[in-house]
Parts: structure tokens; C-alpha cells; sequence
């Protein structure tokens, strides 16, 4: 192969032919038609010349040829050769250094490299090239390298011992470029944690220790790096090595002690990323000076983040301290809040605060402070006089609850009695309206715990309470309040609670509440039948169709209840009813329809034919009324394709999409032609006998008809698109300009410009003069007028 | 600029320069135009005519006067000729008076509107009436010349201007 011919044309040629020649000639070696023996003594004299640029050139030429080799062609024997070569370059001309270390960086890459060379190679790199002097992509070349030797070469960098280890240093510290820094903290904390340091640790922790806290803003152009990714770096490598453990957490305690809100938040989740390495004994050393520090912050900051996180800090320092005798700490904790225990003190909610989180860290630290604390609240609640007060106090102890019942099954300890009592105050909040729905609340997260005794004067509350006028938040709660009992005792509630007599008239609270109670197995029959009942009855039916409603809602997937629902004739008892009742009124019509719409809708086509079979002969026997029309597109809103649909629902939705003048009827009228419309076989005879003058109504009419043509994707679909449909659209659009803020609109304004332009050739004149106008106002907006 | 003759600032247009007619006469409105059963029929064509394109330029505002160009009859129904086969319109406009220093703004703003309304495929001229303005030939070339047009509406203050004429009214 004729190297001269190409190395002189490389050596006179541009950046561009750099690549191409250099591919030339390990393509050459590739294939065998030459060696890199040959290559490097044809490039002897650039190699050796007398001008710096000329040796930089040759190496250069060296590393583009070695990186386009397969990493596993050259020999042991060979890449020994390459590495004395480069590592004697390192004692050349400090203009050699950046090609010299990045072809050491494609060397360290070929499968055979010489593993007893590589401290050779690194020597000399410590020695001679001092990083920090270099340029930023030298700086990160180096990096490149150390990060290789980490990964790839663990006993040769072990075998170095602190030649490794002082070198690394050197070449790290005092890093400023952020991009660099990120690099290098990603695998500074792999090699603290597992790399023997030496006499350097204290050197290294210190050398990291100087970014903390990180102060950097990103560059307003550059959105590649934020402080947030150099923060979230560097605080694993502080706690990756036991032994950064007392410098570690003094850092920290420095830190947090300073007024700037990173420092502190970086400090805290220092704290807490130390627990995963450093020893639970150094934190019981350190405590003493740890707590003063985060009582600070807990009880006087003022950013909710910094509370928060001195919180999760906490928990999580004395949740590691746990496994040590902790007790005197916690003592202390109980010791600092206690005297803020009062309600009308300021920093009670925060005091109940700290200890409800140092609770929820263990179970030693749980059981111990229950066993404190909870005294302290009995007593301060039965001093207490004010009922608002009262509600203040029982918070933090249902809270505390939560925390115990992690831990604990029962409320029965020898040691504290007054666990006993906890319930007694949930429901001595029942008694008084203004503290109910907080009652309600607390006693649910009591219920697995209650005793029988208890459990009986719930009961009777219970009854009491659903017989009273609540607002809709108390209710909502109180309905939480018998899900979760009926889970628990489902017979009790069932023959406690759900006893009235059904001849009396039941509470709201009650009837709703069977809503939600439907699937659980015990109760389902009974919801069933005292529904039925009602509506049988003809009694409360308002009520309970809406209830029913929302059961028919929530289960509306549930094949097995929804069919069961129409087997026990529910369909049958909504229908009298419902048209047995005396007014016409939206809600209940809605209800109606939306009922028997989901009981449908579910079933097989046969069953569904069969239901239409059952009840079209009785709606069509009578002459049709405003309640029949509402249970017809109940029935038939949501069948499917193959239920054959008689002619004269037809007939009555269109008759009554143009002569009834209720808007709501109307709408259903126009909504149930657009369904059938989208369903029915023959839709060419259907459409001729609709099509007719534009009217207001009509125009509802054509909206939902097109919906349905289209939506079947009928040929003649967009025909319908009719005149009025168009002129409503580009009235709106022209409506958008007025209402919404330019905000809003100038993102679409081209786009809508643009469709306009298409509307303004409309081949009605009227159509015209609606997209002329929309246009005329589209262009000004964001224009100054 | 040619056409931008007064390089004043848009806002206080009036109160810098002397009004060319201080007294014109104002005419009154024509009634709308009332909706035939044709109109209303989806199937037959409408074809545009010049009632449709009077109606878009009637109600642009005089850059002098409270007025719009119908009620100075500087815009009249019966000088606007379309032809929907060749996509031809000529708009011919009066000026209140020979002299009429806004002539070219008139034109220019009856040009605008023209253009953001009507379909592309359509060719609008914008004249002034014959033998009713001092300079019609000028006025003439410069809103005939495309070039001069598009430059007038690169021109932020001039835009401006133009954009009080022709702003739509919101409808009660």
C-alpha cells in the first residue's frame, strides 16, 4: 500500500480529505493489504520532525486510524508498542498533550490492552500533564480516561494503591466547568464508595465538599444543565464512603445553619442521603447538635418546602437511629414541644406535627411517644371549654392513631389506658353539629379498633345523625363513615343501622348511602329490594331514582348487577312511576332516561329486542306524552346495531322535534334522530321525509343528523352540513374574537384565516357574508387598532 | 413613500392636520338587504354581485370625519361592476372633494378590506370616479401599482391608520 502518496496528501490537505484518508488507510490495514507496523514507520518522519505541528499532525493521524479499527483486531504485542509510544509522548511538547490523551482514550477502548501497562500509561499522565491547566475538552478527555480505568481496569487501579488514588485528586480538584463536573460526579461516588482512599480521604471529601452547597445558575440560552442535576450528583458522592461520615454531617449542620434556602434544602437531603451509608451510631452522636437545628427550621421558616423537607429529615434520621437506644433523643424531642401542647398557642400544630412524624419513623419511636404524649392531650381536652377547641385537640390524636395502628392491633395496653378513651372523644364530637363532619372523619379511621361498646353507641349516632339536616361535606362523610363500617361488620350495620321501618320516610343520608353500599355481597339484595319497594310504592321515587341513578352510574360495566337489576323488574317499577308521578320535570326525566339508557345498554340484542317487545306495546297503546317520548329514548338510545327498531319511533321523535315547544324535549327529540339516523338500514327514505325548511329547531335537528350521517360515514353526509350548520359555525368563530382574550386566540388565528378564505367562495351569499365578517375579525386580532 | 404623504402620528391624526373638508355632506344609510327564499335554499348558487360588495365597503370609516364612506357618498352601489365569470371587480370611489388629500388613503383602505375579504381568485381595481379628484391620475397609478401596495402595507403606521377604517363593528 502506498502510504507516502496518501500521508502527503493528508499532510497538504484540508479537514475534510483528514477523514476520508485516514478511513483510506485503515481500511488498507483492515483488509490486510498492510500492517500498523508499516504505517507508523512510513509516518517516522512526521513523527520525528523538528516542528511541533508536524509530530501533533502524525499522532493525529495515528488516533483517527486506531479509532476506525475494530476494537479486538490489533494483539497484546501490538498495543503494548502503541502504549509505550504514547506514553513517551506525554514527556513531549505540551502542544501534544490533547492528541497524545485522546488517542490513550482509543487505546483504553481495544480488548487487548496490555492490563499491566495501564499504571505505565497513568504515571505518566499525572506527571506530566497537569489537568487543571488544560483546556475544557482536555480537561474531559482526562476524565474520559480516569472514568474507564474505574469501570474497566478495578485491580490495576487497586494495585496503583495511592498512586491512583493522589493522581485522580490532582486532576479533579478545583473543576469549574459545570459540564465536566456533572461528568465526573457521575462516577466519583462509585469510586469513593468502593476504592480504598488512603491518606486522601479527608483531601477528596474536601474537594467535593467545596461545591456544597452547588451555587449555579444556568445560562438563560443553555437549558443543558441545571443546579438541580449538579445538586442531585454531588450529594450521593458526600455520603458514598462510611468514612466521609463526620465531615459529611458537620457539612451539613454548617450549612443548614446558613440563611440561603438552597443551602438548607441541600443540607437537609444531605442528612437524609447519609442515612443509607453512614453508621446509626453517628447520628446518635450527632443528634444532640441535629435536632436544635431542624426545630428551627420546622417551627419558625416560612417556606412550606423547607417544613416539609426538615419533616421527611426527621423521620427519617430518627427512624435510622431507631436500631440504637434512641429513647433519651425522642425524650428530648417530646421535651422541646411539650409546652406548646396548648390550642391557643401558636405552634401547637406544628408541635403535634413534629411528634406525629417522629412517631410515624418506628415502632419504638411510635409506641414511646403515644405512651407520653397521649396523657398530655387527655388532660389538656378535658380542660378544654371551647367545642371548636376540642375538635383542634382530637386532630393530632387521630393522626397519632394512624401511626399506632401501623404497629399495634389493639387498643387495649396495659401500659396506656387512655388509649381506651380515644374513641369516646371521636364520638363525643358527633354530638355537636359544628364539629360532626370532623367527628365523622376521625371515628372512620377508628373503626377496625372499636370495641363492642363503642360500636353500639356509633350505631345509635349513626341512626340519630341521618335523620338531621347535614350539609353535603358531612354527608359525604358520613357516607365514608358506614362504606367502612359495612365492610368491617357488615351483619352488625345491617341489622343495626339499616333497620327503619320502611313504612316511615327515610332519610336521604340513608337512601344514598345504599347507592354505594350495593356491592358489597351482603348488602346487594337488600339495596335491591328497598329500592324497588319504594318505587313500587310509589314513595319518596324522586329520591330514589336519583340514588339509583348514581348506582347504575358507578356500575355501569357490571353485566351481572345491571342484568339482575332488569330481571327483578326495575325497568317495570321506574316506568309506573315515573309515569304515574304528577309534574313533567327535567331532573327526573334525566334520571329516567339515563337509568334505563345504562341497564340497556349492556345486554345482548336478543334480550335487548325482547325488552323493546315488552314495553313498546304499552307505550304505543296510550297516546304518546311528554313521559312516554322520555322512557321511548331511554329504552332505545343505546341499542345495538342489530335490535330492529320500529317505524314509528321515527314518526314521534320527528313529530316532536317540530311541534313541541319544550327546549329539553326537543333536544332529547333531535338526539335520538341523530342515533337512529347513525343505526337504521334504510337511512334514503328517512332523510326525504326530514328534510325540509330551516327553522331554529330544524337547525338543532340538522346538527345531530349530520352527526350521526357522518359518524356511519354516509356518502351524502356532508351534504347535510347544511346552510344554517354553517352559518351557526362562522357566527361562532366570529364570537371567539369578542370573548376570548388575544391570548388565546392568536395561536389559531392563521390557521382559522386560512380555512376562512375557503369560506368566503361559499356558494350561498349568506354563508359569504358570516365568513366575511369572521374574517374581517380574525385579522385583527394581535393587530393595532 | 408615495403614498404615506403624511407621516403623522396615527392616533392624533386629526388634531394635527387641518381638515380638507370641514363641512362635507352626509347622506343617509341605505336600509340592509332583505333575505329572499333563494338566499335560504342550500341548492341554488348565489352569485356575487355588487350589492354583496357594496356592503363590505359601506361601512369602512372616513379617516377624517365620524362618518362611514356610504353616509359621504364617496362609495356608491351603482359604481361597482363585477364580472363572476372573468373574477373581475372595479371599485370606483368619489372623493368629498378635488383636492381630497386622504384620496389615496381611501382607496388604499377600500383595497384592504377588498382583500382580506374577498376570495383570491377575484382581481379588484380601485379608481377614483373620473374627472372628481385633482391628481386621478396619480392616485390611479399608485393603487393600481401591486408593488407600491404591498410596500404601503409594510408600513407600520400606515397599517394602523388603515386598520381604524376598516375595523369591523361588533354586533349588539
Amino acid at each position: 500500500m502506498e502510504f507516502n502518496y496518501i500521508l502527503n496528501q493528508l499532510e497538504n490537505g484540508t479537514e475534510e480529505t483528514f477523514k476520508t484518508n485516514c478511513l483510506l488507510i485503515s481500511t488498507g490495514i483492515r483488509e490486510g493489504k498492510s500492517t500498523i507496523l508499516e504505517l507508523i514507520e512510513s509516518l517516522g518522519r512526521f513523527l520525528t520532525d523538528a516542528s511541533i505541528s508536524k509530530r501533533e499532525l502524525g499522532i493525529s493521524i495515528l488516533n483517527e486510524v486506531l479509532k476506525s479499527i475494530p476494537i479486538d483486531y490489533l494483539s497484546t504485542q501490538q498495543l503494548e508498542v502503541l502504549v509505550e509510544f504514547y506514553s513517551s509522548k506525554f514527556n513531549d511538547h505540551h502542544q501534544i498533550f490533547p492528541v497524545a490523551l485522546s488517542g490513550t482514550l482509543v487505546l483504553l477502548g481495544f480488548e487487548n490492552f496490555p492490563r499491566p501497562k495501564l499504571s505505565h500509561i497513568l504515571s505518566a499522565i499525572f506527571q506530566h500533564v497537569p489537568c487543571q491547566q488544560q483546556q475544557r475538552v482536555d480537561r474531559f478527555t482526562i476524565f474520559q480516561i480516569l472514568e474507564i480505568c474505574i469501570k474497566n481496569f478495578k485491580q490495576e487501579v487497586h494495585d496503583m494503591e495511592n498512586v491512583f488514588v493522589c493522581g485522580l485528586h490532582d486532576a479533579v480538584d478545583g473543576e469549574r466547568d459545570p459540564r465536566n463536573l456533572l461528568f465526573l460526579l457521575k462516577w466519583m461516588r462509585e469510586f469513593t464508595k468502593e476504592f480504598k482512599l488512603y491518606f486522601f480521604t479527608e483531601k477528596i471529601f474536601d474537594a467535593l465538599a467545596s461545591y456544597f452547597p452547588v451555587d449555579f445558575r444556568t445560562p438563560l440560552n443553555d437549558n443543558s444543565i441545571t443546579r438541580e442535576d449538579l445538586a442531585n450528583a454531588l450529594c450521593p458522592c458526600l455520603c458514598a464512603n462510611p468514612e466521609f461520615g463526620d465531615s459529611c454531617i458537620s457539612l451539613a449542620l454548617e450549612k443548614l445553619d446558613s440563611s440561603l434556602e438552597i443551602a438548607k434544602l441541600d443540607s437537609l437531603a444531605l442528612l437524609r442521603e447519609g442515612c443509607s451509608t453512614f453508621k446509626s451510631s453517628l447520628y446518635m452522636e450527632q443528634f444532640p447538635n441535629i435536632w436544635p437545628l431542624i426545630q428551627k427550621e420546622v417551627l419558625c421558616t416560612n417556606s412550606p418546602t423547607i417544613r416539609t423537607e426538615s419533616f421527611l429529615t426527621l423521620q427519617k434520621i430518627v427512624s435510622k437511629i431507631s436500631t440504637e437506644d434512641c429513647l433519651g433523643h425522642i425524650k428530648n424531642i417530646i421535651d422541646t414541644v411539650k409546652g406548646n401542647l396548648l390550642p391557643d398557642s401558636k405552634l401547637f400544630q406544628v408541635s403535634t406535627q413534629i411528634l406525629i412524624c417522629t412517631a410515624a419513623a418506628s415502632e419504638k419511636s411510635c409506641n414511646f411517644i403515644v405512651k407520653e404524649i397521649l396523657p398530655i392531650i387527655m388532660n389538656i381536652y378535658k380542660m378544654c371549654a371551647y367545642v371548636d377547641h376540642k375538635s383542634l385537640i382530637v386532630q393530632p390524636l387521630v393522626d397519632l392513631m394512624k401511626e399506632y395502628f401501623k404497629y399495634n392491633k389493639s387498643l387495649d395496653d396495659q401500659e396506656v389506658p387512655d388509649l381506651l378513651n380515644v374513641p369516646l372523644l371521636c364520638l363525643d364530637l358527633l354530638k355537636n353539629d359544628d364539629t360532626l363532619k370532623i367527628g365523622l372523619d376521625y371515628i372512620t379511621v377508628l373503626i377496625p379498633h372499636l370495641d363492642s361498646k363503642n360500636r353500639e353507641t356509633l350505631y345509635s349516632e349513626i341512626q340519630r345523625i341521618m335523620f338531621k339536616i347535614i350539609n353535603e361535606q358531612t354527608m359525604l362523610s358520613l357516607i365514608q363513615l358506614l362504606i367502612t363500617c359495612a365492610g368491617y361488620y357488615p351483619e352488625e350495620v345491617k341489622c343495626k343501622i339499616f333497620t327503619i321501618d320502611s313504612q316511615s320516610h327515610l332519610p336521604d343520608a340513608f337512601l344514598r348511602s345504599l347507592a354505594h353500599l350495593v356491592t358489597l355481597q351482603n348488602f346487594k339484595d337488600y339495596v335491591i329490594s328497598t329500592y324497588l319497594e319504594l318505587l313500587k310504592k310509589n314513595v319518596q321515587s324522586e329520591t330514589v331514582m336519583k340514588h339509583l341513578r348514581y348506582l347504575v352510574e358507578q356500575q355501569r360495566d357490571n353485566y351481572d348487577l345491571l342484568r339482575e337489576l332488569i330481571e327483578k323488574n326495575v325497568l317495570c317499577c321506574i316506568y309506573d312511576s315515573y309515569v304515574n308521578s304528577q309534574f313533567f320535570e327535567t331532573n327526573i326525566s334525566q334520571d329516567v332516561y339515563t337509568i334505563m339508557t345504562l341497564l340497556v345498554a349492556l345486554q345482548p340484542s336478543e334480550f335487548q329486542s325482547k325488552i323493546l317487545g315488552d314495553y313498546f306495546e304499552r307505550i304505543f297503546l296510550q297516546e304518546m306524552n311528554e313521559k312516554t317520548f322520555i322512557i321511548l329514548y331511554g329504552l332505545t338510545a343505546a341499542l345495538r346495531r342489530e335490535v330492529q327498531l320500529d317505524k314509528r319511533v321515527f314518526e314521534v321523535a320527528l313529530k316532536i322535534s317540530e311541534t313541541s315547544n319544550n327546549e329539553f324535549l326537543v333536544h332529547i327529540a333531535v338526539q335520538l334522530l341523530g342515533n337512529l339516523v347513525n343505526k337504521i338500514e334504510d337511512v334514503k327514505e328517512f332523510l326525504s321525509s326530514c328534510k325540509i325548511i330551516t327553522t331554529q329547531k330544524s337547525f338543532q335537528r340538522a346538527c345531530f343528523i349530520t352527526k350521526g350521517l357522518i359518524l356511519r360515514n354516509y356518502p351524502d353526509g356532508y351534504g347535510w352540513l347544511h346552510l344554517s350548520v354553517r352559518i351557526e359555525c362562522l357566527k361562532c368563530l366570529t364570537l371567539f374574537t369578542t370573548v376570548y382574550p388575544e391570548m388565546l386566540l392568536l395561536p389559531y388565528k392563521s390557521k382559522v384565516l386560512k380555512q376562512l378564505a375557503v369560506c368566503v367562495d361559499d356558494k350561498k351569499r349568506l354563508v359569504r357574508k358570516e365568513a366575511m365578517e369572521a374574517r374581517a375579525f380574525w385579522w385583527m386580532v394581535g393587530e393595532n387598532v | 413613500m408615495k403614498i404615506a404623504k403624511t407621516k403623522t402620528n396615527p392616533n392624533n391624526i386629526m388634531s394635527l392636520i387641518d381638515l380638507d373638508n370641514q363641512n362635507p355632506n352626509v347622506y343617509k344609510k341605505s336600509d340592509d338587504r332583505t333575505i329572499t327564499l333563494d338566499e335560504q335554499d342550500d341548492n341554488v348558487v348565489d352569485e356575487f354581485d355588487r350589492r354583496e360588495i357594496f356592503d363590505l365597503i359601506r361601512n369602512i370609516n372616513d379617516p377624517e370625519h365620524p362618518l362611514t364612506l356610504e353616509q359621504l357618498h364617496v362609495v356608491e352601489e351603482h359604481l361597482i361592476q363585477i364580472n363572476n365569470a372573468n373574477n373581475n371587480i372595479l371599485v370606483q370611489f368619489t372623493p368629498t372633494i378635488p383636492h381630497c388629500s386622504m384620496a389615496t388613503l381611501i382607496g388604499l383602505s377600500i383595497r384592504v378590506k377588498l382583500l382580506k375579504c374577498l376570495p383570491e381568485r377575484f382581481k379588484v381595481r380601485v379608481q377614483v370616479t373620473p374627472g372628481t379628484h385633482n391628481s386621478e391620475h396619480q392616485v390611479n397609478k399608485q393603487l393600481g401599482d401591486k408593488e407600491r401596495v404591498a410596500a404601503a402595507l409594510e408600513n407600520h403606521h400606515l397599517i394602523q391608520v388603515i386598520n381604524q377604517c376598516i375595523a369591523p363593528r361588533k354586533r349588539a
